[in-house]
């Protein structure tokens, strides 16, 4: 596994997705619903796929001293590895600006709905586990043919997630609070998304794996 | 002991079949894989080393099912498809970085002498090498990686004739202690005529032919030279 993301990590990783995995800072600008700056850097997630298509990178590591659905695992660790790292710098920035930032005269509402909290680390969890599903699922039935299906579905199914949670999160109080209900509530979502995030990346490395078993290269 | 042996590999396609292909490749023996374009060679290689499922028919290593032991398989039994154009972008050195990686008996000393020995720049991008080069940096790296079984697809393709002769040297020399073997598709009889041992010879997806060289060669290769027909020109003709 150590090897593998390693071999990911110095022949897959772009610029793109560096650059776009820093826009999860975008969580600072204090206007935004927080879960907006967690969907730019999917952007760069999916660059993966076909820059991997263009480098052969199926066709190198199938040759490698490896199962054939090792060629998903790599993908799949790496997938993992820039997820964390992205919502890592996003709860960064969320605690920046939950702790320094204050609202604007009349905007106190709206500031304090949109307040980076614990329950939102779950949120975005959860959208890149279903989005890891989605993708990972999809396109190892046919890497070749099937690129556009798995990133849209993917893509928007991350989308609805982060939205819907930041909506609910807006509208249910106790999932932004911090009396001990509240705590409670939030570190339970913030835990369940973790939890979630792990099976449904399984899942769709389980999936695909075995798609990808019966594909003739 | 047989140390690779293939039987009656089998693979369905819609418009090719591949049918009962068996042969066997023995420790210290050099084997060429002949035939027309089309015939299956690629396809047998493919199924070799799982890339393709079989709809038929065992792949033994050790007496022991290929696929069961993927790992150590492909630890052991290394395969070269034409030239290693794999990360066009990265430098050799970083891709020999990560490749080397996964190879428990990867032989530094040997793999820096045929970077010496077929003049290939480890600084350079792998797009910057010309195809011949990029074949020689694949060689490079399968001879490097202690493979008992070597399966390689045209080789020498994209080699000038002194690089060929080079590397069908290597390949004698490298069965010579008896522990390794080279199973090599060609279009190029002379190859096989300056190193094979054996050559399984395909056609349609049928092996016609699994036999010794020198009698592939009596059978086969010395046939009368070919009558040129020579046809006028259109002003003799009138």
């Amino acid at each position: 596994m150590k090897k593998l993301l390693i071999k990911e990590i110095r022949l897959c990783m772009n610029a793109q997705i560096i650059i776009f995995s820093l826009l999860s800072m975008m969580i600072l600008i204090p206007s935004w619903p927080p879960v907006a700056a967690l969907m730019y850097p999917l952007s760069g997630t999916m660059t993966l796929f076909p820059r991997a298509l263009a480098n052969k990178d199926i066709e190198y590591t199938t040759l490698l001293p490896l199962k054939k659905t090792d060629v998903v695992k790599g993908k799949v660790l790496f997938l993992a590895f820039i997820d964390v790292v992205t919502l890592l710098l996003a709860i960064a920035g969320g605690i920046v600006r939950a702790l320094f930032y204050s609202p604007a005269e009349g905007e106190e509402a709206y500031f304090e709905a949109m307040m980076p909290c614990i329950s939102l680390i779950g949120v975005g969890f959860l959208a890149y586990g279903v989005m890891n599903f989605f993708m990972v699922s999809i396109y190892y039935k046919n890497p070749y043919k099937k690129l556009t299906a798995p990133t849209l579905v993917s893509l928007f199914a991350a989308m609805i997630i982060a939205a819907v949670g930041q909506v609910v999160i807006a509208f249910v109080p106790m999932l932004r609070s911090y009396d001990t209900v509240g705590l409670i509530a939030q570190i339970a979502v913030a835990v369940g998304g973790i939890l979630l995030f792990a099976l449904l990346t399984y899942l769709g490395y389980w999936s695909g794996a075995k798609k990808f078993q019966k594909l003739d290269l | 002991m047989e140390i690779l042996e293939i039987e009656n590999l089998a693979k369905h396609y819609e418009k090719f079949d591949l049918k009962d292909v068996s042969f066997k490749i023995r420790p210290g023996k050099i084997v060429g894989f002949i035939g027309r374009n089309g015939a299956g060679k690629t396809t047998t290689l493919k199924c070799m080393y799982n890339l393709v499922s079989p709809t038929g028919g065992k792949i033994l290593y050790g007496g022991e099912e290929a696929l069961k032991i993927e790992k150590r398989f492909k630890q052991e039994v290394g395969i070269l498809f034409g030239e290693s154009n794999y990360y066009p972008s990265q430098t050799v050195k970083n891709l020999t970085a990560v490749t080397k990686m996964f190879y428990d008996d990867w032989s530094e000393d040997l793999y820096r002498h045929y970077l010496q020995d077929f003049g290939i720049d480890e600084n350079k991008q792998i797009k910057a090498l010309s195809t011949g080069m990029r074949v020689k940096y694949g060689l490079a790296l399968a001879l490097s990686r202690g493979a008992k079984i070597l399966l390689l697809d045209e080789p020498t393709s994209g080699l000038d004739p002194v690089s060929r002769d080079e590397l069908l040297d290597i390949f004698i020399d490298l069965v010579g202690d008896k522990e390794h073997a080279i199973f090599f598709s060609t279009h190029v009889i002379s190859d096989l005529e300056k190193c094979a041992d054996d050559i399984v010879y395909i056609k349609n997806g049928e092996i016609i032919v699994n036999e010794d060289v020198t009698d592939f060669e009596a059978s086969y290769l010395p046939r009368p030279p070919r009558q040129i027909r020579r046809y006028p020109s259109k002003r003799q003709a009138h």
